[in-house]
């Protein structure tokens, strides 16, 4: 790795939810880093706390949620940062794509003018600069026709075509780090693998660090060059990525591994970790003091 | 309010019977009603007692009397025609006021939540559980009963089924991914609120504003009935609806005229709404224009 400062640099993050029966950790304390350029996927089952790892780094934990630990971005610390502070990093700087893709654009208003707001709003652009950026964004995201598709409205796109859109806002500003919250799970596998290859095209061109969240470890594959395995808000694993395939150290790697429909033919192959101990089990009970 | 899909292509509306009917009866009466009343005023506040409960249809007494006279030989035309404009205008304030303001502090308190929505929600709360008869009674009798005040008065005894249906869709609303999404891309809470919110909550406040006018003119009626509403010579419908109760089965047309009258404008105003709603949603419209002919080569 180069000596440049890691463009995200997380310390003992935690995730907790305060609800009537007790405190619930989602994620619980956890660090890593993220080199400028560096793609990583944060791979674990559902549960695990990695979606709302991705939420907190950019500051989208609403009560009863509460983040503690430190997340710095150049120097700054996004914890604890005021909602203003946030909304010009946010974007700009950090930016996300969500999982549900069929609900993640406004349904009343036309994708051009959707996207157009995000540069008049953010960047003071004049209606018609906006509206040629969001072409070219458009076709950036590989949609075909943008000037026609302009005046359509979401419901007029397919899922994947959809997902190319909050792609396409996403990365509108230019940020510096891209997070991907599972953007491929509610797609078929065909529209999949474009839109992991659309991510990774993005995230080259542009320079972006990329932060991947599945459960998939064939999407893991394609996009990542490093992973960090997560369980019950824990890192299980970390490491470049084809090491851990090739050599997983943590049991419930290697469970995970073995989940593959290649390894796995009959269900008695697959290996079910115990349910997420939740509210059951006191707080600080980890695997590895089982 | 505001239409985010655009304008409304004014063809769409030949395709509908129903909200053709409703919109003319709407056009005609609010022209009928800024127009006519400073003419004939005087002529339907004239009082002739030989022409007592008058049957309507007749044609012996010009045009006036077409459709009969009141308990005091006033004619039934003139006196719907002037009360129109009352009607309308105390039932359009009322009816825009309150619906602006519930709107507003609707999604605001949805919005933010916290000790902000729980102080409006139990305003609310004492807002509903005061009978707004009863309050306005007092407040109406503390004040002079002017058409201001009865405007007033109304809006704000009407003002919690906005805000509570406001607040609740917002609610609902806040949690859509879209709404996340606009967060991520650093909206601040202002523009989440006017830009994703409003928009979707806009066409349930319409499409109720619009059955509230109903509801509206006939609790102007009950205090114009309870003598702390409107005073003679002002007229509305629901005062003449009060006022001919009395004779019903003697003089149906007192009272059954203006009702109907009070019924065809809410009805017109609730199709209307209800169309409009469909029209604006993006993907109800496909629906429309299909039903209407669409011009060649229109995208599929």
């Amino acid at each position: 790795m180069s000596a440049a400062p890691p463009a995200l640099e997380v310390t003992d993050l935690a995730v907790t939810f305060r609800t009537e029966r007790g405190d619930v950790p989602a994620v619980r304390g956890i660090s890593f880093t993220l080199e400028p350029g560096e793609s990583l996927a944060i791979l674990g089952e559902s549960g695990s706390g990695k979606s709302a790892t991705a939420h907190s780094l950019l500051g989208l934990v609403d009560p009863p949620g509460e983040v503690t630990g430190s997340v710095r971005f150049g120097g700054t610390e996004l914890v604890g940062m005021s909602e203003r502070d946030l909304n010009t990093i946010r974007g700009r700087e950090l930016s996300m794509v969500f999982q549900d893709s069929l609900d993640s654009l406004n349904p009343v208003f036309s994708i051009g003018s959707q996207l157009g707001e995000v540069f008049r709003a953010r960047a003071g652009l004049s209606r018609a600069a906006a509206a040629d950026r969001a072409v070219e964004l458009m076709a950036a995201v590989g949609i075909r026709d943008p000037r026609q598709r302009m005046n359509d409205y979401p419901h007029q796109f397919s899922g994947g075509m959809r997902q190319r859109i909050c792609i396409a806002m996403a990365i509108a500003l230019d940020p510096n780090v891209l997070i991907a919250d599972e953007p491929t799970t509610a797609l078929d596998v065909t529209i999949q693998a474009g839109i992991l290859r659309l991510l990774r095209t993005l995230q080259r061109e542009r320079d972006m660090s990329l932060i991947f969240v599945t459960h998939d470890l064939a999407v893991a594959r394609m996009v990542a060059d490093s992973v960090i395995v997560m369980r019950h808000g824990r890192i299980v694993e970390r490491g470049v990525l084809e090491d851990v395939f090739r050599n997983p150290r943590h049991p419930y790697t290697q469970a995970l591994l073995d989940a593959h429909p290649a390894r796995a033919t009959r269900w008695q192959d697959l290996r079910p970790g115990p349910e997420h101990p939740g509210l059951a089990t006191p707080a600080g009970v980890s695997d590895e003091k089982r | 309010m505001t239409t985010p899909s655009g304008g409304i292509p004014w063809r769409l509306l030949r395709g509908s019977a129903s909200a053709v009917a409703g919109a003319s009866w709407l056009a005609v009466l609010i022209l009928v009603a800024a127009v006519l009343p400073v003419f004939v005023t005087e002529a339907a506040n004239h009082q002739d007692l030989a022409l007592r409960f008058e049957e309507p249809f007749g044609t012996g007494h010009g045009i006036a009397y077409v459709l009969g006279a009141d308990s005091l030989g006033r004619p039934m035309l003139l006196q719907l025609i002037v009360g129109a404009r009352t009607s309308l205008v105390v039932a359009g304030l009322t009816v825009a006021i309150s619906a602006l303001a519930g709107f507003a502090i609707g999604v605001l308190s949805g919005y933010a939540g916290g000790w902000l929505d729980t102080v409006l929600m139990r305003l609310a709360d004492i807002l509903h559980t005061v009978p707004s008869l009863l309050l306005a009674l007092a407040v109406l009798y503390v004040l002079e009963p002017s058409i201001t005040n009865l405007v007033l008065v109304l809006a704000i005894t009407r003002m919690p089924v906005y805000l509570r249906t406001a607040r609740a869709q917002t609610l609902e609303l806040r949690e859509r991914v879209f709404v996340e999404s606009s967060r991520s891309l650093g909206a601040t809470n202002a523009r989440i609120m006017t830009r994703d919110i409003a928009p979707l909550v806009a066409p349930t406040i319409r499409t109720l504003a619009m059955l509230e006018v109903a509801n509206v003119i006939l609790a102007a009626a009950s205090l114009s009935f309870l003598g702390i509403g409107l005073q003679r010579p002002d007229v509305d419908w629901g005062m003449m609806v009060a006022d001919g109760r009395s004779y019903l089965a003697s003089a149906w047309w007192v009272t059954v005229l203006p009702g109907l009258a009070v019924l065809a404008t809410a009805l017109s105003a609730s199709i209307l709404s209800n169309w409009l709603r469909a029209v604006e949603d993006p993907t109800q419209r496909g629906a429309f224009l299909s039903r209407s002919r669409r011009p060649a080569g229109a995208k599929a």
